[in-house]
């Protein structure tokens, strides 16, 4: 049993996203967020609880999960805005674009970087929300939340 | 040091015509004493001294730094009879702060000491930079 350290170079927790479908792996049609300063991953099991007679305490079921991926960055002009000459749809219309556009994505959440054999990711598909770019005098650099509505579930897998 | 040039090359212009003077030199000690209590109505800059530190840290180690750059400019004048344009001149140096680009959060403190008859004003800058 470890702790997950993702203060090496090699295990940086990283998040990539991709055009729905396509090679998780390519660059052709990804993109590696940059400039990440926290990730947050939701996964709520719903539940219902109920009452019965012979019992002194509530019963539980759980029901559908609300899964979302919750991050803030400083924003890199390019991969907010798209490039604009892209055959990627995501990487041509950036993140605003996308969530603009209301298109779906995957994506993958790298706890240890995605180099390291073994190193785990929780993956899904969803839709990009949340986006609140905000600048102030005394901190001068555009940074915005972001949050990863997650459509269906959120499945594990190792880095190979 | 870009800061400090750019403070001089602003200072020379505007307390042009004033009786007082600028010097490119740094204020280092001649004979015990102190080129600006050496020199009175000569303005001195010292150099530059810079300090960073992370601003915002990424998980990328695409980390933000910021630069803290601070100097201090040094003028002595007669304590007993002061130039009458001695408030103008300090003015323009404080005013100098706003003609470095490319900076934030500035700031400019004046103080002033007495030895003897000289009064020395120091003006402190502050700016910060990423």
């Amino acid at each position: 049993m470890a702790v997950i350290n993702v203060s090496k170079s090699t295990t940086e927790a990283t998040v990539v996203l991709c055009d729905s479908g396509a090679n998780i792996l390519a660059a052709a049609n990804t993109i590696t967020l940059l400039n990440l300063t926290d990730i947050s991953i939701t996964n709520n099991q719903g539940s219902f609880r109920y009452q019965t007679l012979d019992s002194q305490s509530e019963s539980v079921v759980t029901t559908v999960a609300t899964n979302s991926v919750a991050l803030n960055v400083v924003i890199d002009e390019t991969q907010f805005f798209g490039d604009g000459s892209n055959t990627s749809p995501l990487i041509n219309n950036g993140i605003f674009g996308t969530s603009n556009n209301k298109t779906e994505i995957d994506f993958r959440v790298y706890f240890e970087g995605t180099t390291e054999s073994g190193n785990k990711y929780l993956a899904g598909s969803g839709f990009i929300t949340g986006l609140a770019p905000t600048v102030n005098p005394s901190s001068p650099l555009w940074v915005t939340s972001l949050t990863l509505e997650v459509n269906g579930d959120l499945t594990e897998g190792d880095v190979v | 040091m870009a800061i400090r040039d750019t403070l001089i090359a602003n200072v020379t212009t505007a307390i042009s015509g004033t009786g007082f003077f600028i010097s490119s030199e740094l204020p280092w000690t001649s004979g015990g004493e102190l080129l600006y209590n050496k020199n009175m109505k000569t303005i001195y800059f010292s150099e530059e001294q810079k300090s960073v530190e992370q601003f915002i840290q990424t998980l990328d180690s695409n980390d933000v730094e910021n630069d803290t750059i601070s100097l201090t400019a040094y003028v002595t004048v007669d304590a007993k009879t002061q130039p009458t344009n001695t408030s103008n001149v300090i003015t323009s140096l404080v005013s100098a702060k706003g003609a470095v680009a490319n900076v934030y959060d500035i700031s400019a403190e004046v103080t002033n000491s007495i030895e003897v008859d000289k009064i020395t004003y120091s003006v402190e800058y502050v700016f910060n930079q990423i």
